[in-house]
């Protein structure tokens, strides 16, 4: 007999010994949890044997021989994933017993694993609580070529001068959307739309159910869906993503996209959003220059983060490289009074990215970092770039960093790792020397993107990248693109 | 975790694994398939098609354990994977290093 549905969002937690006889315990509490959460069976047994490694890394590293410790399995299920964290308070993260062994590794085997079998894999410093590991595993939901025919899914016709005068309405995405959404997409773009979900109807309402995602459609007064729009929003800051536009050709010219994102904005300030930001393609300068339209201002460059190709190889023709990004943003409100401690060597190029963006910043003096450190390590495997995010510069971050870049990219395979260090924390600047030392380099400045305040970027390259035919529109953007360039000769990163 | 196993007239090893292979577990498995292994045998014949579960912490043993055989100047097969076991082969890299065949037959016979 099925489970009877559970209400959403379902939490649970089981607490235990450091004894591996209950790795059986462990994967019968996600097998359940799995299914309550609806996950067909190849997807609950992808997340219960990615629990189990972690499990087992957890036995096996987390603490001394001999040490007798507990640990914590702790389930989410949302609208759109299953959530595993595996939780422990063992030996820190930088300890020489917990450090990877030389492949094929014990701990490298079992994470190269997990990263192949979950969709979103994170990994957390919790200074004093610990330390934990998030697996995310999606619903499989059918792709809109799944569902509609090839005849469905023809091209739009090329479209002829502005759309007929008419009556639009601008709302919140309903689940009836999505089909459409999908469809007007595909018909639009074929299969080379950057962003993936938006080809999957249920994940996208399943995002928006969650409060990942926050769509808003264009309707026609015939109820023809015909535009969309949406802002991405994470619970670890204060500033949301603006992506996934898309206005079928027949209906452009009508200020549909100005409208929705008018609409997005006021549903942003809404939830308290301090500002929104882009990354708009460099391929053309189209989608740049619709950012700067929205008052959005260029703050940085994120180096190869659309993948060559996603998982649905069939489909998507190759790219002849990760494709390069510009980084927009703007304010919704006015910033709180805060502090940067910019690294010198980056203080005339940050400086002059505050001011292009409107903002103030009153730089301050740097100093070691010290006390506990907390940090994440986020690995997104369909898109093969990792994220480290330093919310706090503490004694053991510099070799956290080290580590955590290691693991993305020598286990994880991860082809880009971005970093975002703490400018409001006086530790920043040497953190950001360490990080330049193991090879990273700048990428921009990215306001309000941490918890505790603006976030200087860096980005390291596991992967031929060649910038020669990126496209920028704004001045300050390819000045931008310049400096990053000649810091990636500095760091000696290619 | 259950293994069972038996040598048989052509001198083919033998051992089927059934349940599942932890981190808990994998040391019996690796017990089992070094006492079976110090009796003298041709090739090493691994029937996986009972084991619902293999974690990483069982495919080093089965490393090992081809390792050892070929060291020894002979050969270990394995045959019977699951969907979700044959999936961890394959995303490991492991059903490269490893022989997998489809059939007893094939484990246990042929060059």
């Amino acid at each position: 007999m099925r489970h009877p549905a559970p209400k959403l969002p379902l939490r649970a937690e089981l607490d235990l010994p450091t004894d591996p006889a209950v790795l059986h315990l462990a994967r019968a509490f996600v097998r359940d949890v799995a299914s309550l959460g609806g996950l067909p069976e190849a997807s609950a047994e992808d997340l219960v044997q990615a629990s189990d490694e972690a499990c087992t890394n957890v036995l096996e590293h987390a603490f001394e021989p001999g040490e007798e410790g507990r640990f914590t399995l702790r389930a989410e299920v949302n609208a759109a994933a299953v959530v595993v964290s595996v939780l422990d308070r063992g030996i820190p993260f930088e300890s020489p017993a917990n450090l990877p062994s030389p492949a094929p590794g014990r701990r490298g085997l079992g994470l190269y694993l997990i990263g192949g079998l979950v969709d979103r894999l994170v990994w957390i410093r919790h200074g004093k609580e610990g330390k934990e590991l998030r697996m995310e595993k999606r619903h499989p939901d059918l792709r809109v070529t799944d569902r509609l025919t090839a005849e469905e899914l023809a091209p739009f016709p090329q479209a002829s001068g502005s759309p007929p005068p008419q009556e639009y309405e601008v709302r919140r995405l309903r689940p009836e959307d999505c089909l459409p959404v999908a469809r007007a997409l595909y018909r639009t773009y074929g299969y080379t739309y950057p962003t993936e979900d938006l080809y999957f109807p249920e994940r996208v309402a399943r995002m928006n159910a969650s409060g990942q995602l926050l769509s808003a459609v264009a309707i026609t007064g015939g109820g023809e869906v015909v535009g969309h729009y949406a802002l991405e929003l994470t619970k670890s800051s204060r500033v949301g993503e603006c992506g996934q536009a898309v206005v079928i050709p027949s209906h452009r010219g009508a200020g549909l996209l100005n409208r929705m994102r008018a609409f997005l904005e006021a549903e942003a300030g809404a939830l308290g959003l301090l500002g929104l930001f882009g990354q708009p393609v460099t391929s053309h300068t189209l989608s740049q220059q619709m950012n700067e339209s929205f008052a959005a201002k260029v703050c940085g460059v994120t180096l190869g983060l659309v993948p060559r190709t996603f998982s649905f190889k069939a489909i998507r023709p190759l790219l002849p490289q990760r494709e390069t990004c510009m980084l927009y943003f703007k304010a919704l409100q006015p910033f709180p009074e805060r502090s940067a401690h910019a690294p010198a060597r980056h203080l005339q190029m940050l400086s002059d990215s505050y001011a292009h963006l409107g903002l103030e910043a009153r730089f301050g003096e740097p100093e070691p970092p010290s006390g506990e450190s907390r940090a994440s390590v986020r690995l997104n495997p369909s898109w093969g770039f990792g994220t480290i995010r330093v919310e706090r510069a503490g004694a053991s971050t510099a070799g956290e960093i080290r580590k955590a870049r290691r693991e993305l990219c020598e286990h994880a395979k991860a082809e880009v790792v971005y970093l975002e260090l703490p400018l409001a924390q006086p530790g920043c600047p040497a953190l950001c020397d360490a990080a330049e030392e193991d090879g990273f380099f700048f990428a921009g400045l990215g306001p309000a993107f941490l918890g505790t305040g603006d976030a200087l970027r860096l980005q390291y390259l596991n992967c031929d990248l060649d910038t020669s035919q990126v496209q920028v529109h704004h001045p300050f953007g390819k000045e931008l693109l310049a400096y990053v360039e000649g810091e990636r000769k500095r760091v000696g990163a290619g | 975790m259950d293994v069972r196993t038996e040598i048989d007239d052509r001198a083919v090893a033998f051992a089927a694994v059934t349940g599942e292979v932890d981190a808990f577990t994998a040391s019996d498995l690796e017990g089992a398939l070094a006492a079976l292994t110090a009796l003298p045998h041709g090739r090493l014949a691994l029937d996986l098609s009972g084991v619902t579960f293999l974690s990483s912490s069982g495919l080093r043993v089965l490393f090992n354990a081809s390792k050892a055989e070929g060291a020894g100047g002979g050969e270990m097969r394995i045959f019977g994977l699951q969907p979700q076991v044959l999936k961890v082969f394959q995303l490991s890299g492991f059903d490269r290093v490893l022989t997998v065949v489809g059939t007893r037959e094939e484990a246990a016979g042929g060059a």
